[in-house]
């Protein structure tokens, strides 16, 4: 039983109001050694990108180094002025998500639609 | 008078070109026979002489007869007088102690008498001989050792790789070996052999003497240990039968004869049978400091035609640590004052090393701290043999079933442990909600016991005990560390955001907040630990 690879698609959407939107879907397991899949597409995208959505659907393990990288990406996106959502957590993961206090700085969203409209609010 | 002067200035000029030349011709060549050929030749042609050899070399050049070369060689008297029909002339050649190595012979034509000058020209000509033939010689014998060498590298590399390549994986248990030669090829022997029922034979052994004669008895030795361990013959038998055959093996044998300690490991009773053979004592220190020795229960191999052994047993409880040596470990010197047994025990009783490759580390940096450097004198083995910390459950009033696995200090095989102890809770009736908190508990509890406390060192283990009660699942992640990681309070989001506070440090935090009860404990002896427990009922606790 050995760790699954992080998988991470790029994609752009728009938000309701036609906003450009860019999506980091992540698929596998999340920990310290998916720093180039985080961090390394986190910082690949396009400095004028204001918007990210941070899908985890696909994510099956998180543990805390896992977590301790979306921080760093969300600390990267707060000193270039970008706006991040995130859906798509298991039950489980939100419970984690909220004990470490990381809603303070990003709301966690029952499913895309719903983190796509929070752009537009 | 002046035409027979400049005549004579003539010769000697041409003389000396001659002697330049020779000199040249000899110091071409470092290939003995070329430098014996020109010399001889030159001699011959030069001076119009029948023929010259040397008195050592079976090279001749011109017309020497076969009987006046064997009369004159090295060693014979003088010739006798009927093999003088020809006049000879002897030059002896002497190396730099000023000993004669060589006689450079010439045979004169009848009735050929040298004059001044060209007995000046020999004498010379032997001189420049003596520098090239010693010169080649020496070449020679750099070749040969150069042959000597390359042999012994190849001896060396063979002896490497006899020594086991890779610690077996024992269940429970962690070996560690090193063996340091102090020469190319060494005389101590270390073996160890799994065998198909689970066992493992162990044989540290020292052949007396050192170097190539006692590595080549260390070799004969080792195929005829290994053929009787797999014959499946006792360890007792196996020491009466090696002294024996030993023994046989003749006077060269019995000189270089063998101390040996064989051990027989069975790591599901967990007992150690060990049988000595003259060789040093080895340490078994209880996790409590209590020592057993391993004595000498009979002579060294090969010493004598008979020599009974007896076994000698023992338990090996969990943190017990055994240290086999060879008394190189010991003849270790600071200026007159030995190392020996007494400082070696000292320092494995004192020895806070967390695995048994650590523990050789730390040996052979003792041992090079109080030598000072000094040049290691004899050939160098240790083993050491651990059996892994398990911490005892704590006795309770209830029945409990325990649970035990162990994984490697490599980060993503925690999700082993957290899926046994996932299966464990779900079939004592946790909800998944429980259970998702367990799984990221225990994985937090491995990956702080690999990172912290195993140094994601991957031949340390990371044992995972897991114990069901009535209504409370206890899981333990034991590491090799001496205590837990440096407890971090809750995390502070905004710290992290604004870089005051590293954005990890959070593994603690989430055990404590997911489980219902969590205990660190630490100990240098038997390993660090953290304790969880889960309970179908926490509100009634």
């Amino acid at each position: 039983m050995s760790e699954k690879v992080t998988q991470v698609k790029t994609e752009a959407v728009q938000s309701n109001s036609g906003a450009s939107i860019t999506v980091l879907r992540y698929a596998g397991d999340i920990t310290s050694a998916s720093k180039a899949a985080v961090l390394g597409t986190f910082q690949g995208l396009p400095e004028d990108t204001k918007r990210v959505l941070l899908d985890f659907s696909g994510v099956d393990y998180l543990n805390s180094s896992g977590i301790a990288l979306v921080i760093q990406l969300m600390i990267a996106a707060s000193k270039r002025g970008q706006s991040v959502q995130t859906f798509g957590l298991k039950p489980h993961f939100i419970k984690v998500f909220t004990m470490v206090g990381i809603t303070k700085y990003t709301k966690l969203h029952p499913d895309e639609q719903s983190a796509r409209a929070a752009f537009s609010a | 008078m002046e035409i027979s002067e400049a005549l004579l200035a003539q010769q000697q000029v041409v003389r000396l070109q001659a002697l330049l030349e020779a000199s040249r011709q000899l110091h071409s060549t470092i290939e003995l026979e070329e430098v014996l050929h020109i010399a001889l030749q030159i001699v011959v042609r030069e001076l119009e002489l029948d023929g010259a050899f040397f008195s050592t070399f079976a090279q001749t050049y011109g017309k020497v007869a076969a009987d006046l070369q064997a009369a004159l060689s090295a060693g014979a008297a003088d010739a006798p007088d009927d093999l003088l029909q020809q006049p000879v002339l002897r030059f002896p050649l002497c190396d730099k102690a000023g000993a004669t190595f060589t006689e450079l012979i010439v045979v004169l034509p009848p009735d050929r008498v040298l004059d001044l000058d060209e007995t000046d020209f020999l004498e010379s000509l032997a001189v420049q001989a003596t520098v090239a033939i010693e010169n080649a010689r020496f070449h020679q014998r750099a070749l040969q050792w150069q042959r000597v060498e390359s042999d012994l590298a190849a001896a060396r590399q063979v002896q490497l790789s006899l020594i086991p390549q890779e610690m077996p994986d024992i269940p429970s248990y962690l070996l560690g070996a090193r063996s340091v030669t102090c020469y190319e090829v060494g005389g101590d022997y270390l073996d160890i052999v799994s065998m198909p029922s689970g066992e493992t034979v162990i044989v540290v052994a020292d052949v007396a003497g050192k170097g190539l004669a006692s590595a080549l008895i260390g070799m004969s030795f080792r195929s005829a240990i290994r053929a009787m361990v797999h014959a499946g013959l006792s360890l007792v038998e196996i020491a009466t039968q090696m002294n024996l055959l030993h023994y046989n093996e003749g006077e060269e044998a019995r000189h270089r004869y063998v101390t040996g300690v064989l051990f027989r490991l069975d790591p599901v009773a967990h007992t150690l049978e060990a049988v000595n053979a003259g060789h040093t004592s080895a340490f078994l220190v209880a996790d409590d400091a209590t020592l057993t020795k391993i004595k000498a229960s009979g002579t060294p191999f090969g010493l004598l035609p008979f020599s009974s052994y007896a076994p000698q047993v023992v338990k090996l409880e969990p943190g017990m640590r055994l240290l086999v040596y060879t008394d190189g470990m010991t003849e270790v010197f600071h200026g007159e004052d030995e190392f020996g047994e007494a400082r070696l025990l000292q320092w494995f009783l004192d020895c806070k090393e967390t695995s048994p490759d650590r523990v050789l580390g730390s040996l052979w940096d003792t041992l090079g701290t109080f030598s000072d450097g000094q040049e290691q004198s004899d050939d160098m083995t240790a083993l050491v043999l651990f059996r892994n910390a398990s911490p005892r459950p704590i006795p309770m009033d209830e029945p409990r079933t325990y649970f035990e696995i162990q994984i490697p200090s490599r980060l993503g095989s925690e999700k082993v442990a957290m899926t046994t102890a996932a299966d464990l809770a779900r079939s004592m009736g946790f909800d998944e909600d429980r259970i998702e908190d367990l799984k990221t508990a225990v994985a937090e509890a491995c990956i702080n016991a690999m990172e912290h406390g195993n140094k994601l060192d991957e031949t340390l283990p990371v044992g995972i005990i897991l114990s069901t009660g009535a209504d409370s699942l206890e899981v333990r992640v034991v590491d090799t560390g001496t205590g837990p990681p440096v407890h971090t309070a809750a995390p502070d989001i905004d710290k992290k955001m604004h870089e005051e506070e590293t954005p990890r440090g959070m593994g603690m935090f989430l055990i404590e907040s997911l489980v219902d009860e969590v205990e660190w404990v630490s100990s240098q002896r038997t390993g660090s630990y953290a304790r969880m427990v889960i309970r179908l009922n926490p509100d009634e606790e």
